[in-house]
């Protein structure tokens, strides 16, 4: 009987360590876990990022900044045959304000119908000036389609605007200033396209993304590596680290 | 069979970021990736090496015609430009393109490279030869992922046969090199590079592996074959050379401590019938050179060979080494306008992505750098204590490294008097797999119970330089 107890309490003892072997194994982290927290804290970061609002470009007009095409004086318009990016309700224009004072521009597109018309005001942001477009985005027959349409920057702000772009050679910006005939600049005005005249997130842009990877690879099989290969590597991370534990094999 | 399940997920991790290296770059924006595809596109199409060594800058029709529809230098020299974004443009440039002749005799400064690497990527390139001129340059950028692959499995093996009783440290190094965004940028491109540390990745683990298990004649003629193959892959893998034959020495040295006369013999014979395979790959490859594809010799070009020779005193060169690492000592000329060890080598391998740092990631430098420096300190701090109990594996590991440190920075001392170029991160990637070692041994030195965790937190520390790297790259690129 003595024995018998003795084996028994040996056994609640061996018991008693693997419960508490157990619990320290519980308690210690996992590979997985410490790398799902990491993720998640990257995770959290990149929506917050993503939802950092700002101008968000569509493509420009194919026209380098390489320099000062000309001046745009207070009340002046300044037009060139432009061609729009589906979906573009706004544009930036590469311009500077040459002296301090009020900065406005308008925008205005002229011989497209019923898309003709004159945007709201719009300023200064970090890269030139921004502003909408009167009737949102331009319809399927003029977007993407090269045919050019005429767009026109209206200066209603109180200085002059020095305007960025390259001399190209072919449809240059012409300067109209009441009173004055009209003179045609050395060049192009740059102009990018925009998603919107305000500032947006960056969620909306991210179904775009695929198609400006095939393009700029040249490739159609670019997105498919880029989304393919991100969603493999994170399978593959959570194969490796969910493999098991440190017992010597080789 | 956890080593192999192990050893799947670690290609197929690398294959994954490296394929979406390979397709978030645009084309022709990896380092000096125009010339390089130029020579894989004259080995596929012309079934040779350059024979025109010159630089002329020139490329095939078709080449040429996409290089300038997609207005590469454009983007690539102007922040304020941004790459096609419109793949109706693409398939319009495609048209223009389409029957352009691909072949062309050169490949502009790659010209005199030796031609390992652009031989087998000819592969690649032939078996989308029906596909238009990017997607065979696709092809090829997956033809280095792969390469990539086979390094990183192989550094697993190889911190596998160095800390034999820990995958966690295993896995950790292959973590750390699968996801080192810089690295795995330049693993992503046509460049003979890739070949260079696929074969360094062998070599290192051929040496653990003998190192462990003891040497014999395959381990020999391994290491042979690899080094014959390396100096085929790029001149640069020259620089390998002495870490090589310390290697080597090392291997020998360890069969002698522990072994009679004869062995020790036997080691030597083995390892000299290595160096002797070596030799005689080399020897085969500038007789091919030389007799019937006349590039000379050596495949240097006359002009490079002439070029880098009789440059600088040996004082100015010990100048250069030690204002690459140290500041200037008192009355000495100052060579350098910065600190080399730290800008040209530290940050750059952790922040510059593209040729020279065109995307401006250099920003994230401070936190990334000391970040890399913090866990390469704790690994030495783990590697140094463990050395003077077991010297050999460690040391002779730090010393290899060192070794090619001091080769590259004396190439670089050399050629920076012949030709104004300047040492580049990335041709320090060849030491990667210590980097690999080093994250190891940080991961082993924890107490069994917290290496998972540790690995896991490296885990997601590496995810998060690759996603920094990449949202840099959409933000430079795409928005």
């Amino acid at each position: 009987v003595s024995a018998l107890g003795k084996r028994s309490g040996l056994a609640v003892a061996a018991l008693g360590r693997q419960r508490a072997l157990a619990a320290v194994a519980r308690r210690r982290p996992s590979a997985f876990a410490v790398f799902g927290a990491g993720a998640a804290v990257i995770a959290v970061v990149l929506v917050i990022l993503l939802s950092q609002t700002g101008l968000r470009r569509l493509g420009n007009n194919d026209t380098p900044v390489q320099g000062v095409i000309g001046t745009l004086a207070p009340g002046a318009t300044g037009c060139q045959p432009e061609p729009m990016h589906k979906g573009a309700r706004g544009v930036e224009i590469y311009a500077s304000p040459t002296q301090p004072g009020r900065v406005a521009i308008r925008i205005k597109i002229t011989g497209a119908g019923r898309y003709d018309g004159t945007g709201g005001t719009g300023g200064l942001i970090a890269g030139g000036l921004a502003a909408p477009l009167a009737h949102g985005a331009p319809p399927p027959r003029f977007a993407d389609t090269g045919v050019l349409l005429n767009l026109c920057v209206i200066n209603t702000g109180q200085v002059p605007l020095a305007l960025i772009g390259a001399g190209t050679g072919a449809d240059q910006l012409t300067l109209r200033q009441a009173g004055s005939p009209p003179t045609t600049t050395v060049g192009r005005l740059r102009i990018d396209d925009l998603v919107s005249g305000r500032a947006v997130s960056l969620w909306g842009i991210l179904p775009m993304l695929p198609d400006r990877f095939a393009a700029a690879t040249g490739s159609l099989l670019a997105p498919w590596l880029v989304v393919g290969g991100g969603i493999l590597a994170l399978l593959a991370m959570v194969g490796l680290l969910r493999g098991g534990g440190e017992v010597d094999e080789n | 069979m956890r080593t192999r399940v192990d050893l799947a997920m670690v290609v197929v991790l690398t294959l994954a970021t490296g394929a979406l290296w390979a397709g978030i770059t645009p084309a022709f924006d990896k380092t000096d990736e125009p010339a390089h595809f130029e020579y894989v596109q004259e080995v596929a199409t012309l079934g040779h090496p350059p024979l025109d060594l010159g630089n002329n800058g020139l490329a095939s029709a078709e080449l040429g015609c996409w290089l300038s529809g997609l207005q590469t230098q454009t983007y690539r020299f102007y922040p304020t430009e941004r790459p096609p974004w419109n793949v109706a443009d693409v398939a319009a440039l495609d048209h223009t393109c389409d029957g352009d002749s691909p072949k062309f005799d050169g490949a502009m400064y790659q010209a005199t490279q030796p031609p390992a690497y652009y031989v087998l990527a000819a592969g690649a390139y032939d078996l989308a030869s029906a596909s238009p001129l990017p997607t065979r340059l696709l092809f090829v950028r997956m033809f280095s992922v792969l390469l990539a692959a086979l390094a990183v499995a192989l550094t697993y093996l190889m911190v596998r046969e160095v800390i034999p009783g820990s995958r966690w440290a295993a896995r950790a190094a292959a973590l750390a090199l699968a996801l080192q965004p810089i690295f795995m940028f330049n693993e992503s491109g046509v460049n003979s590079d890739v070949l260079v540390v696929t074969v360094a990745a062998a070599i290192a683990f051929v040496t653990a592996r003998a190192w462990r298990r003891g040497l014999n004649t395959r381990h020999a003629l391994a290491l042979g074959a690899l080094t014959g193959l390396g100096v085929l892959s790029k001149l640069n893998f020259l620089t390998l050379m002495p870490s090589i034959a310390l290697l080597a020495f090392a291997l020998w040295w360890g069969s002698a401590a522990r072994s009679a006369w004869r062995v020790r013999l036997l080691s030597a014979a083995r390892l000299a019938l290595g160096a002797l395979l070596a030799v005689g790959i080399y020897g085969l490859y500038v007789l091919v050179n030389n007799d019937v594809w006349h590039r000379g010799a050596a495949g240097t070009g006359p002009a490079m060979a002439e070029g880098v020779t009789g440059v600088g005193s040996i004082r100015h060169l010990a100048d250069f080494i030690w204002q690459f690492f140290l500041p200037r000592l008192p009355g000495r000329p100052r060579l350098f306008g910065y600190y080399p060890f730290w800008n040209d080598v530290l940050k750059a391998i952790t922040t510059r992505l593209g040729w020279w740092n065109d995307y401006g990631f250099d920003s994230w430098a401070p936190v990334l750098v000391v970040l890399g420096v913090l866990i390469a300190t704790l690994a030495a701090f783990y590697v140094l204590p463990r050395a003077r109990r077991r010297p050999w594996p460690a040391l002779v590991a730090l010393g290899a490294a060192a070794l090619f440190l001091l080769s590259l920075i004396i190439a670089d001392f050399r050629v920076l008097d012949a030709f104004g170029d300047g040492f580049e991160g990335r041709y320090v990637f060849p030491a990667m797999p210590l980097w690999g070692l080093l994250v190891g041994c940080a991961v082993v030195a924890l107490p069994p119970r917290l290496r998972p965790g540790m690995t896991g937190l490296l885990a997601a520390l590496f995810l998060a330089h690759t996603v920094i790297a990449i949202s840099s790259t959409t933000s430079v690129f795409y928005l």
